[in-house]
């Protein structure tokens, strides 16, 4: 076996072999650190009630009261006290069992691991601490508790090789983010301010979570991680049901969709919009995450007109100073790349709901309403670009 | 390596047996700890937490049901790993380690910075490479041994060995030419 070992290392080149030579001699360790440490180590096995080791796994009596002694011989000389079965100690120990044994036995389950027999206990108190919860915030709080419970379970199993255990725990977890969302839609629909704040705690730890979990993947066999990134894939995607902000340049303006910063964004009759728009305008998205995954707009406002030759990119404005060579209707019928359909053709042919509903909102300007004066605003004298929205169908 | 029998069902240690285990251990540890981590006192502090951790696997009537030394030093990895997080940059620790300096021959580079310089290359390694490196390099663990702690085959902890080597040859070996 060295041997082999060696041979290994003789293929290392020998400068970096004597690079990690360096670290070879260790300095001794100082005993009184090492005696120390031993001590501390025997103080916290003396806390451990490890008389029956059985408990935790097999019943939640604990050894003395069934009448098992395991190895107590061994324990004579470590155990502070010992046990015997006189009448009178045998009512203390019931009574302690009746009325302290049941706390000891909750406080034990709040280490406990899936799979161990004290787990259940566990479960129902995190059960009844949300029965107890009064308010959709407070049970938010508690499941995001409780979901990061979940990943400690999970990093101890990994730790004790106990993989088996670990897809129930992934499935609990998931179990836990679904519920959250559940409160944060809850608090949402009663005081959005509050949902705003709590939403972005709570993409913050789902954030956290799914990271802490791509950790994990590495040291865990193969079915386990395919279970767990799963449940990664599920927490991105139910995670994200709450709104998502940003800002971005539109690519692409069509009936049911836009593309804007190379993302595509459903509009719906509920999309609230703000402002004229054109391709390349810098506009504020808010959006929500469907299930699976694309986004819906619900909030739609142009912040900056867009930066193209001749444009100067100030804010929301029709068309004042610009002295770009093209307005958007020059454009319109001059660009030969334009796939889209002149505006005023479009409105009549175009039996689009989404269309219609588009033009219910007063900012919106529809093209059919002829006034492609205001696509001034966004000089498109450059590639290909037209200076008004123009939805076809070739957008989707 | 396994010296200590274990009960292949659920782990059934008694105190004395626990002891024997500490003292066995303890040492590999601590040495195991202090390559990596360069401190006494951390090296102490990684020993009294991976041990304190198993403690408490067994108080569940966990803990590892085969590979306990596997276990021991996963537990020992994952400490380390969390405490380096916290420390500072090595350009914090030696300005003179910054690369412009390393050309000047006025800057001494004593054998403590060399070291640090060793190690804050093990720890631009992935986990697995590191622990290959550790314990095959400076432990003479054979390959089946690691294999099953990092949880791969052998043959793949060959090859995270040559990747790890080659990581470790750029960053320290390159740097001098």
């Amino acid at each position: 076996m060295n041997r082999h070992n060696r041979r290994d290392k003789d293929q290392i080149d020998p400068r970096l072999y004597e690079n990690l030579d360096l670290l070879r001699p260790t300095t001794p360790r100082n005993p009184e650190a090492a005696v120390r440490g031993r001590a501390k180590f025997l103080a916290e096995l003396d806390t451990l009630e490890l008389a029956s080791p059985e408990r935790a796994r097999k019943g939640i009596l604990p050894g003395w009261m069934t009448n098992q002694s395991k190895s107590s011989a061994a324990y004579a000389t470590h155990r502070k006290t010992r046990f015997s079965f006189s009448g009178a100690f045998l009512m203390i120990t019931l009574l302690v069992f009746l009325f302290g044994g049941a706390s000891m036995t909750a406080f034990a389950a709040q280490s406990a691991l899936p799979g161990d027999v004290l787990y259940p206990i566990k479960t129902s108190m995190e059960n009844t601490q949300l029965a107890l919860s009064t308010s959709p915030t407070g049970r938010a709080n508690l499941q995001m508790e409780f979901a990061q419970r979940r990943l400690l379970e999970i990093a101890s199993l990994i730790e004790e090789d106990q993989f088996q255990e670990i897809p129930a725990a992934a499935d609990q977890f998931e179990a836990h983010v679904r519920n959250l969302m559940v409160e944060v839609e809850d608090v949402a629909s009663r005081d959005p301010e509050q949902a705003a704040k709590l939403s972005a705690q709570v993409s913050d730890a789902l954030t956290r979570y799914a990271y802490s979990m791509s950790r994990m993947l590495e040291q865990v066999p193969e079915q386990v991680q395919l279970k767990m990134m799963r449940t990664i894939q599920n927490t991105w995607l139910v995670g994200n049901i709450g709104e998502i902000v940003f800002n971005g340049a539109i690519d692409r303006i069509g009936p049911q969709a836009w593309v804007i910063a190379g993302q595509a964004i459903a509009i719906h009759s509920a999309t609230e919009v703000k402002g004229t728009f054109a391709i390349g305008d810098v506009v504020q998205v808010r959006a929500v995450r469907n299930e699976d995954g694309s986004l819906a707009a619900r909030y739609i406002e142009r912040v900056l007109a867009g930066l193209e030759e001749g444009g100067s990119g100030y804010p929301v404005n029709n068309g004042a100073g610009m002295s770009g060579s093209g307005d958007g209707q020059d454009g319109l019928s001059d660009d030969p790349d334009q796939t889209q359909d002149q505006p005023n053709t479009q409105s009549g042919s175009d039996g689009s709901g989404q269309f219609q509903n588009q033009t219910q909102d007063p900012n919106f300007q529809g093209s059919g309403s002829g006034k492609d004066s205001d696509q001034d605003s966004s000089p498109k004298p450059g590639p290909g670009r037209d200076g008004s929205q123009s939805p076809s169908d070739k957008d989707n | 390596m396994q010296t200590l029998p274990l009960n292949s069902g659920s782990l059934r240690l008694d105190k004395n047996e626990l002891v024997e285990i500490y003292d066995q251990y303890s040492p590999r540890l601590y040495r195991y700890a202090l390559r990596l981590l360069g401190d006494p006192d951390l090296a102490e502090e990684c020993v009294a937490e991976t041990f304190s951790r198993f403690l408490q696997a067994v108080k569940r009537g966990g803990g590892p049901t085969s590979n306990l030394q596997a276990y021991l030093y996963r537990v020992a990895h994952n400490w380390i790993i969390d405490s380096y997080r916290n420390k500072p940059a090595l350009e914090q620790l030696h300005p003179e380690l910054a690369d412009d300096k390393l050309e000047n021959p006025l800057v001494q580079i004593t054998e403590d910075m060399q070291r640090e310089r060793v190690r804050n290359a093990l720890f631009h390694l992935t986990p697995e490479q590191r622990q290959v490196i550790m314990l095959r390099f400076y432990e003479d663990w054979p390959h089946e041994d690691i294999a099953k702690l990092i949880g791969k085959t052998a043959q793949a902890t060959r090859a995270l060995q040559h990747r790890a080597l080659e990581a470790l040859r750029r960053l320290l070996v390159e740097q001098e030419d």
